[in-house]
């Protein structure tokens, strides 16, 4: 529900520009000429907007996940380059010097020259900055220089739009749509100095420390870290953050990692990492005592709020950690609903907290079942996959259908179980995962 | 990690398939594209329509 509020008020941001001109008493034009500034205009409002939908805003992203917050910026990014790149091609008037007599702006388009090439810079940046950013993985070895770049081209971008559209825009010249634009860009100017300059400095005064660092499983880290000076983190169980380890608060260095510590464990915060890339591969490396910064928390794999009879948690790999969160918190709290946990590795030397698991399922109403698909000899659990057939025969029955699912692993085994879920007539609203790969 | 995926285009077609929060968040985009596109007309051809 509340998602489709935040869809109406993204809808209002994008429009009020062009409803404001609408509304400005000026003689409308050609038919082309007004599609060629309307188009201009929403692809800029658009691209203001999306300094918003990075994902970093709990108000926006906290309801409706990181993930999919992040893939509307994709989208909307797509629909913003359209809208730009036709934009020149569908003017009628023809480019000219200003005429004295037409006050109005209607019999051509009088570009004064620094706005002409602040726009010109905008249309051929932008392209370059989203394909740039559709194929990141590829072009950038670090997220972090991706990143950086990504921010201040976006602002580079932002202003040099402004500055065509305030100076070259025959709408502009309103001082309501004026100050509507400038108040827009600078919000969304401000978005990226509160993430990346006030957020840190709040991140600065309350700072961690690894308090232990050791290994969970086969390629697997237990990372805990203790607040320094500071009462710690106001999370829920099921969340992430974003920790940065060894580095200065203002660093870029930084990683999505789902708390596995329950929020009535105490301050410590708990993460369960594997090693997949270049930090979590060097985790074995981190001293005890080491400085770190978390941002979050954020995520919305949150359990609380759901009024469901039971709770089904689907783990694949790493994915175990926001559920290990989850039944900590639950069994905390003494909650008696029927719970079951699915968990799916490779190999068996890949389960993480096997022991604490296997004493929490001896409760009553809790089911634990662990599937390997290489599983060695003597194994006598289930093994496979997560597919359908699987979920079918853990989720199948009919008071199932209304229980609240919470799913975290490898994007294709999380979308195959959404399916299977579904397909078993799970209501999608009762269905929680969360993405750490957008594309 | 690859070993708890699904073989690719094995949910092709999966009645479940255009239910999944993947597919609802295309179909809204597809929806804000479809009332921009609408605006910039509206906005456009204004002064025919007498608004």
């Amino acid at each position: 529900m509340r998602g489709r509020w935040l869809v109406v008020v993204y809808v209002s941001i994008i429009l009020i520009p062009l409803v404001l001109s609408g509304l400005s008493d000026r003689p409308p034009r050609s038919f082309r000429d007004e599609l060629a500034s309307a188009m201009g205009m929403t692809a800029f409002a658009i691209l203001l907007a999306e300094f918003l939908l990075s994902g970093r805003f709990r108000a926006i992203s906290g309801d409706v996940g990181m993930d999919v917050t992040m893939r509307f910026h994709q989208l909307l990014a797509r629909s913003a380059l359209v809208l730009a790149i036709l934009h020149p091609f569908l003017y009628a008037a023809p480019f000219g010097p200003e005429m004295p007599f037409d006050t109005e702006r209607t019999l051509s388009l009088a570009q004064p020259g620094p706005a002409l090439v602040a726009g010109a810079v905008a249309w051929v940046l932008l392209p370059a900055f989203i394909l740039t950013s559709i194929a990141r993985a590829d072009l950038f070895r670090r997220y972090e220089n991706w990143r950086l770049g990504h921010g201040l081209g976006a602002a580079v971008i932002a202003g040099a739009a402004w500055y065509h559209v305030v100076e070259a825009g025959r709408y502009a010249s309103d001082p309501v749509v004026y100050w509507v634009w400038t108040a827009m860009l600078l919000v969304a100017l401000s978005s990226l100095l509160f993430v990346y300059v006030v957020r840190r400095l709040f991140q600065a005064r309350r700072p961690w420390r690894v308090s232990r660092i050791e290994a969970a499983a086969e390629r697997t880290w237990r990372l805990d870290l203790e607040p320094v000076g500071h009462e710690g983190l106001l999370h829920r169980a099921g969340e992430f953050a974003w920790i940065n380890i060894g580095h200065g608060a203002f660093s870029l260095s930084e990683n999505p990692f789902s708390i596995a510590s329950a929020p009535s464990q105490g301050a410590n915060l708990s993460f369960v990492i594997k090693e997949l890339g270049d930090f979590t591969g060097s985790l074995g490396s981190i001293a005890p005592g080491t400085r770190a910064y978390v941002d979050g928390p954020y995520g919305h794999l949150v359990v609380d709020g759901h009024d469901a009879p039971g709770i089904g948690l689907i783990a694949g790999g790493v994915g175990i950690a926001p559920m290990l969160s989850i039944l900590r918190e639950l069994e905390a709290r003494q909650d008696s609903r029927p719970l079951t946990l699915l968990y799916g590795n490779r190999r068996a030397s890949q389960i993480v907290a096997g022991e604490e698991l296997a004493r929490w399922a001896q409760c009553g109403g809790r089911k634990l079942v662990h599937v390997v698909s290489e599983p060695e000899p003597g194994w006598e659990e289930e093994t496979g996959v997560l597919d359908p057939e699987m979920i079918a025969r853990h989720f199948g029955t009919p008071e199932q259908r209304s229980w609240l699912y919470v799913l975290c692993g490898p994007p294709q085994m999380m979308t195959s179980v959404e399916k299977a879920l579904i397909g078993l007539g799970v209501d999608p609203d009762r269905i929680l995962l969360e993405r750490f790969t957008y594309d | 990690m690859t070993d708890l995926e699904q073989p690719a285009g094995k949910d092709r077609g999966h009645p479940s398939r255009n239910r999944t929060r993947a597919w609802r968040l295309v179909r809204i985009w597809w929806g804000l594209n479809l009332l921009v596109a609408g605006a910039l007309v509206a906005f456009a051809a204004r002064s025919f329509l007498s608004f």
